[in-house]
Order: structure tokens, then C-alpha cells, then sequence
């Protein structure tokens, strides 16, 4: 990989986050971006687009912006999800390990979805599926949990392996901070090369031509005319 | 909720503003007057307003209440002369008032039968409950069901507790199915107010104990509510949900955060209480939806709008393809708390201010200001403006950035669900402009002091509103905003809002004056409410000293005009548009 000049902006990286209505997605972001959690924390409305810088822990020069869209679960906003996971790299459908059954089946529906978005973008790479288990917090200390981890682990198995787009099964608590950071990481550390070798060169290409940074060359054109009120 | 009311009982204060005049060396919160055996006194040749407690006794038996004759030659003094007299007035100390703890039950707003004190009264009949044990003490109820009869709110109480009421909803339901134009439904049983809306297939209903709430003011809270409904919702879903599905429930597509924004709904419609903007809320709809400004100069305002107008017009040229970013951009808003600071619009259309009101609640609810060097977090969703278009969406772009320390709002509407990105960078074009150096120190600078009115420091007036009417916005003075103030504050406005106000004779002109004067005496002790009118502009005010009324004129006459010579800079009008 080139060295990585300062004054280029690390690559966009898109990720979106899918699942049922308050199975934690924003609660799993909040913890990402700030490292908080709040109990009563609102329902998302229609998505938050939030942006974060990040530097890998184990590779300084694998360094991306992620693009994270974190959509709201309520079904009355599913007309506007495509848009969301459009050029998206990364989904993490997430399913709430207290709440198995019903989040689990939301899950399977946005699993369908994104092969449909696939199948219909012929050329652009397939979405990379991440399976989170959140508010893990909760099961670890239950003694008479409504479904096993065994039957919980069968089930996600028997998924990944009929659904060549799903990565991996991460569980998390944003409450507790587990699995959230590994889940990033994993994320960065598994992006190709290329990926980066790419942007740079495309990026170091145009800042020669243009003799700046990219990223926000807007053009602020003003008509000539300003009669308005 | 009861956290908060707990916190805040510390400082009790109704009307904090005037303690910079009359500063106190005590460290404890100098509280006005002490409230007991408050009886309004309703002054004003035509005064009808009856507050439960009242009689007609009290009319013009004070002295010191002024006459018709007296306010009209007040008006003929040149301004000289009004002037000199007011420098005299304002040497005059009135008396500094009484150091005590005073508290809304003391004035006689809500009955108190068990003799509660503060904290208990609030938690068995104001705050809002969903258990049925103290459902029955609630002095305020409101419920939305289908008109199959399936309930989908209550704002107090579980589901099976509107099974009780069930014998009052089945006949409105009737009444409304018997007649189908029939919209609205309202009576009166001994001291209860029930008033319904029909929206079918909706049915809202609200029930009110409390004296100074009229069906008609019931009746636009019903409508806010189900204009709620529209804005998450839109009428064609839920028309077409309920389309051959009698039975549906509406539930299904409601979120946690719906019920908890209708249960802050009916809070702040009823009391004006809990949250920091919860009274301007309360103020904006007693002045029939007016909108509340801030103070800000006008130079900085039309730069602001310029930003907001170039915005607009912005291109961007990529692989030789030049894309009109703000093509879908409708409407663009500036605002701090809630309170807008600048706006652009088609040269067409508008956004009603119940719509705008609307929008900031909900923008309210789910504002998380997750934001730094490092990490930024943008909103996008879609709502329905009621009365903007009733059948559609727009599409929201909302981020907030800190100016200094001021939070600045920046709401987008695009009429295109996929232009986030587009309207994403008309925002980060604003805040490029926002943040350059000299128009970050002009805008911090005002915005900073834009919290306070200067002219309150220039007269004995504690609180006061001025809402002109051509624009229906107001401005008004700082609130605190704990539950005793508030209560209070509310009240008052209310009864002056709704006493009959004299017409002043006024000869040859047409611009018609009237005014109402409005006392609450507890010993020696006395609230003035005080509120004059005329073409132009509607001005209340309340003052907690020992003073004449002439003096109070002249004070409140001395505020118009500071109101008037700052129009500029206190109202926005209509923003700018866009061809
Ligand atoms: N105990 C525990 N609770 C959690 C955890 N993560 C989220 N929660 C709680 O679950 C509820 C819902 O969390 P959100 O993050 O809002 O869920 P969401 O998926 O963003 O919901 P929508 O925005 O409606 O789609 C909140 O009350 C959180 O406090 C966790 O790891 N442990
Ligand atoms: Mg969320």
C-alpha cells in the first residue's frame, strides 16, 4: 500500500444496519461513534446518516470513513430502506438475542432484500452480510432463556450456510461495550487492498491535476440575478 | 417527568426577568408575592371571562383601575410629553416585592380537593399515568380509537380503562355514524368538558376538568393531535389501511417514540409543561398559531437568508455532467431551539406555522447531537405537512452544529426521497458559510445575546408578549421553565388572553385600540395582567409590583415601541423565496 498522504481523505466506506424496530441498532452506533449507551434512547426516524473517522487497531494505514446509515426497524418506513443500502459495502442485519423469534424472521426478510438489490445490480460487488446478535448482556444471565444458544447458533448456522452473502455471526451489548469495536475491526481488516490502492491512486491522480484535495470540490455557482422576495 | 418537576422546585420564580431591576442581596430565590385567596379581578366595561371562582363584584370597585376615557387620552399625549413621564415613572422604586414560596395551587388554577401539596397534586392530577389506579383524579384525558371502537391512545391509563368510558364513547360513536357530516361532538357534564372530533376512520376524543379550557380550545387540541397522526403517518395510509379492514390496528405501524411524543403533545397543549420549549408551544397556539421569533440583527438575518438563497442555486460539475444539487429543495430553515432564524421558500408556497411547529416537535423528539472532529450525524426522514399537502411526503434534512455554544438547527425539505446526498451538500455548503471566521463571531455574538431584551432592564414589566398580527409571530421574554412558572404563567395568559377586552374611543381613526386589565390580589400583593391592541399588533404583559395603572401604560406603551422600533430585528416575515 502507498503511503498515505495527509492530505487526502481517507476512503468513504458505507455500511448500513437493517433489522426489526428497537433491536438496538442505534444503541449499537452510539456506542461505536461515542462509546455511550442510553437506556432510553428515541426510536430512529426514517435513518441517521452518521459519519465516522477510523484507523485501524492493528494497521494505522488501513484508515476509511465510514458512511454508516442507520435505518429506522418500523415497518412503515421500509418503502425508503433501498435507498439506504444502495452502494452500501457492509450490512449488518441485526437480531435481538432476547427477542429471538420475531427479530430473527425481520432478519431473513432484509436477507431476501438485499439479494434482490443484488441480483439487480449485476455489476457492482454483492453487499457483505454481518449477522449481529445484540443485547447480549441479556441472555448471558438468564437461567431459563426462551430458546438455547444451541438452537440460536443451529438456527444462524443453517442461514449463513444457505445464503453465500452472510460473512460472519457477531454477538454484541452496547451496553456493555462487547463485540462493537472486534466488529469494526473485523470489518477494516478485511477490506481489500485494492480497495485502497485504487482510491489513492485515483485520489493522488486528480490532486496533481488539480492541485487540491478531493472531496469537496463544489462549484457554489450563483445566478447573475438575485431577484426574490 | 416527576424527576424534573422535583429538580426545578428549588427555584421557584414565576416571573424571574424582573430581578435585574430590583436585584435582592438574599441568596434564596426571590420569589414574587405571596399567592392566597387569590380572586382574579376582571376589569373592563364588557369583562365576561369567568374563571370559576369569580363574580361580578370586583369589576371597577378597585381604585386605581383605569377608565376607557383614561386610557384613550393616555394615547393622545404627544411623545414628547410621554417620554418626560416616563423617565419621571421610571425613578419611581416601586416596592420590592416579597420574599416567599409561592405555588400554583396558591392561585387557584385546578381545584384541590384532598389539599395535596405541590408535588403530590402534580403527581395524582396533572402527570401523566398509564395505570389505572389514579386514571379517575387525571384532570385531562385524551383518547384516539377507530371508529370501530379499537383504541389506539390514552393518554392516561391502560387499554381495558377506556372500557370504562366506553359507555360515553359509544355514544358519540353513534351520533357520529347516525350523521356521518357530523364532526364534531361536544357537552358539558357538571364540571367536565368532552369534546370529540370525527376523522374517520379516526375518532379523537379529550375530556377536561380544568375551568379555563373551552371546547374550542379542546377542539384544536383534538386537531393537533390527529395532525400528528398525518405528519408520520399521511392520510392515503391510513385511509388505506383501514380500507375493507374495519378491525385494523393502527398500533402496528406506531413506534414507542409516537406514543411518547403524543403523551408530550397533550402535555404541553394542556399545561405547557415538560420540556425547555413546552411553554413558547403552549404561548404560540393560546395566539392562534402564532410563531415565536428571535432577536437577531437585520444585517446578520438577510446574510443568513443569502446563504440559504445561494444554497439553493448550487451545481456541481462531476465526469462532465453538471447536477443541480438544490433541484428538489424546497424549503430551508435556520433555527436555534426551535425558534427560526432564517428561511427560504418557493415564491408559491409556505409552510403553515402549525406545520413548522409540528416539525420542530418532531425534529425535537429525536435530535441526538452526536458531533465532533471525528464523527457527524445527519437525520433523514419523511414526513406529511398537513397543511402543506395532506397526501404526500417531503423529505427532512436535519443537522445541528455548535456555534460555540450555541446550537444551530438546519432543516432542509426536499420534495425527492433519494436526494439525500444532494441535500447533504447544500448543507455542508451552509455550514462552510456558517463557519467562516467573521460570520461566526457575528452570528455567536448575537445569538448570544439575543436571549435577552434589553428593554425589560428599562421597565418594571416582568413578562410580556408581543405578537404582531399581519405576520402572526410574537416575541416574548425569557421563561423559566419549572413546573410552578409555568403552571402560573399559563394561566394568567390565558385568563387575559380570553378576557373581553374594551374598545378604547378612538376618533376619526381606524385603527381601533382595545384593552384588558386583569388583577390577581393576594393581601397586598398583586399580579397586574395588562393587555392592549390595535390593527397592528397584540401586546400582554404581566408586572408584579405595587403600581398605578398609568404607570403600567406607560411602561407597556414604552415596550410597543421598543418592539416596533425593532421590528427588523425581531421578526423574520416571511423569509425569502426562490423563483
Ligand atoms: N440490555 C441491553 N439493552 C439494549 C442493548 N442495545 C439496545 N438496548 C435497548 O433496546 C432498546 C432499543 O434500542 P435502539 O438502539 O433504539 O433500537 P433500534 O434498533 O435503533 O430501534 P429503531 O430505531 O426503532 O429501529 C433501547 O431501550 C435500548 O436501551 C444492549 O446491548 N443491552
Ligand atoms: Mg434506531
Amino acid at each position: 500500500m502507498s503511503v498515505i498522504e495527509d492530505s487526502i481523505q481517507p476512503p468513504p466506506y458505507k455500511i448500513v444496519l437493517l433489522g426489526e424496530s428497537s433491536v438496538g441498532k442505534t444503541s449499537l452506533v452510539h456506542r461505536f461513534t461515542s462509546n455511550t449507551f442510553d437506556v432510553h434512547i428515541a426510536n430512529t426516524i426514517g435513518a441517521a446518516f452518521i459519519t465516522k473517522l477510523y484507523t485501524s487497531h492493528s494497521d494505522a494505514n488501513r484508515k476509511v470513513k465510514f458512511e454508516i446509515w442507520d435505518t429506522a426497524g418500523q415497518e412503515r418506513y421500509r418503502s425508503l430502506t433501498p435507498m439506504y443500502y444502495r452502494n452500501a459495502k457492509v450490512a449488518l442485519i441485526c437480531i435481538d438475542l432476547s427477542n429471538f423469534e420475531s427479530t430473527f424472521h425481520t432478519a431473513k426478510y432484509w436477507i431476501q432484500q438485499l439479494e434482490l438489490n443484488n441480483s439487480s445490480n449485476a455489476d457492482d460487488k454483492p453487499i457483505e452480510i454481518h449477522l449481529i446478535g445484540t443485547k447480549y448482556d441479556l441472555v448471558q444471565s438468564q437461567t431459563t432463556p426462551k430458546i438455547s444458544q444451541e438452537d440460536i447458533e443451529t438456527k444462524v448456522n443453517e442461514l449463513i450456510e444457505s445464503h453465500g452473502n452472510i460473512v460472519k455471526f457477531h454477538t454484541t451489548s452496547s451496553k456493555e461495550g462487547t463485540g462493537i469495536v472486534e466488529l469494526f475491526e473485523d470489518i477494516v481488516v478485511a477490506i481489500d487492498d485494492d480497495f485502497f490502492k485504487s482510491y489513492y491512486d485515483k485520489a493522488q491522480s486528480e490532486t496533481d491535476v488539480q492541485g487540491g484535495p478531493i472531496g469537496s470540490i463544489l462549484n457554489a455557482r450563483h445566478a447573475a440575478t438575485s431577484g426574490c422576495c | 417527568m416527576s424527576n424534573g418537576f422535583r429538580a426545578r422546585l428549588g427555584s421557584i420564580s414565576t416571573i424571574q426577568s424582573a430581578r435585574s431591576l430590583f436585584p435582592t442581596t438574599t441568596v434564596e430565590p426571590t420569589t414574587a408575592v405571596t399567592f392566597t385567596n387569590v380572586e382574579p379581578n376582571l376589569i373592563g366595561t364588557e369583562s365576561t371571562y369567568t374563571p370559576s371562582v369569580t363574580d361580578s363584584e370586583g369589576f371597577l370597585a378597585n381604585s386605581g383601575l383605569l377608565t376607557d376615557d383614561e386610557v384613550s387620552d393616555y394615547f393622545q399625549q404627544p411623545d414628547e410629553d410621554l417620554s418626560e413621564m416616563l423617565t419621571d415613572l421610571i425613578r419611581h422604586t416601586p416596592e420590592e416585592p416579597t420574599s416567599a414560596k409561592q405555588s400554583f395551587l396558591d392561585v387557584n388554577i385546578f381545584p384541590n380537593p384532598y389539599d395535596l401539596d405541590e408535588e403530590e397534586f402534580y403527581k395524582r392530577h396533572i402527570e401523566i399515568s398509564k395505570e389505572d389506579e389514579l386514571f379517575h383524579d387525571k384532570l385531562k384525558q385524551f383518547f384516539i380509537l377507530s371508529n370501530a371502537g379499537k383504541p389506539i391512545y390514552s393518554m392516561n391509563g391502560s387499554d381495558e380503562i377506556i372500557i370504562g368510558y366506553m359507555g360515553v364513547i359509544t355514544t358519540i360513536i353513534s351520533t357520529f355514524e347516525e350523521n356521518m357530516n357530523e364532526e364534531i361532538y361536544s357537552i358539558s357534564v357538571g364540571d367536565m368538558k368532552i369534546v370529540a372530533l370525527n376523522k374517520s376512520p379516526l375518532i379523537l376524543v379529550s375530556i377536561s376538568k380544568i375551568a379555563h379550557e373551552q371546547p374550542n380550545v379542546l377542539l384544536s387540541q383534538l386537531n393537533m393531535l390527529y395532525n400528528y397522526l398525518l405528519s408520520i403517518i399521511s392520510k392515503p395510509t391510513i385511509d388505506r389501511n383501514f380500507h375493507n379492514k374495519l378491525n385494523y390496528d393502527l398500533r402496528r405501524i406506531l413506534t414507542q417514540l409516537d406514543f411518547h411524543n403524543l403523551d408530550c403533545l397533550c402535555m404541553k397543549m394542556t399545561y405547557g409543561l415538560t420540556s425547555y420549549d413546552s411553554f413558547n408551544y403552549y404561548i404560540s397556539q393560546l395566539l392562534n398559531a402564532s410563531l415565536q421569533q428571535i432577536k437577531i440583527s437585520y444585517t446578520a438575518r438577510q446574510r443568513l437568508n443569502k446563504i440559504l438563497l445561494d444554497s439553493k442555486r448550487m451545481r456541481q460539475n462531476s465526469d462532465d455532467k453538471e447536477t443541480d444539487l438544490g433541484a428538489d429543495l424546497l424549503f430551508s430553515i435556520l433555527s436555534v431551539n426551535s425558534k427560526i432564524v432564517s428561511f427560504m421558500k418557493p415564491k408559491n408556497h409556505n409552510l403553515t406555522n402549525q406545520d413548522l411547529t409540528l416539525l420542530f416537535s418532531i425534529i425535537n423528539s429525536s435530535k441526538s447531537d452526536i458531533s465532533n472532529d471525528e464523527t457527524s450525524e445527519d437525520m433523514w426522514f419523511p414526513i406529511c405537512m398537513p397543511n402543506f399537502n395532506p397526501n404526500g411526503f417531503l423529505y427532512v434534512f436535519v443537522k445541528t452544529i455548535i456555534l460555540q455554544t450555541t446550537p444551530v438547527t438546519i432543516t432542509l425539505l426536499s420534495s425527492n426521497k433519494n436526494s439525500f446526498y444532494q441535500i447533504r451538500q447544500i448543507s455542508n455548503y451552509i455550514i462552510h458559510k456558517l463557519t467562516k471566521p467573521k460570520m461566526l463571531s457575528k452570528l455567536t455574538k448575537e445569538l448570544h445575546e439575543s436571549n435577552t431584551l434589553a428593554i425589560l432592564r428599562e421597565v418594571p414589566i416582568s413578562h410580556f408578549i408581543y405578537k404582531n398580527k399581519a405576520l402572526n409571530q410574537f416575541v416574548m421574554s425569557d421563561t423559566d421553565n419549572s413546573v410552578n412558572s409555568v403552571l402560573q404563567l399559563s394561566y394568567f395568559y390565558n385568563t387575559l388572553y380570553h378576557t373581553k377586552a374594551s374598545q378604547m374611543k378612538t376618533i376619526g381613526s381606524l385603527n381601533i385600540k382595545k384593552f384588558s386589565y386583569t388583577r390577581w390580589t393576594v393581601d397586598e400583593a398583586v399580579i397586574t395582567g395588562f393587555m392592549l391592541s390595535d390593527n397592528n399588533y397584540e401586546f400582554y404583559c404581566l408586572c408584579n409590583y405595587q403600581i398605578n395603572s398609568k404607570e403600567l401604560i406607560g411602561h407597556c406603551i414604552k415596550v410597543i415601541k421598543w418592539c416596533e422600533k425593532n421590528y427588523n430585528r425581531l421578526f423574520i416575515g416571511n423569509g425569502v423565496s426562490f423563483t
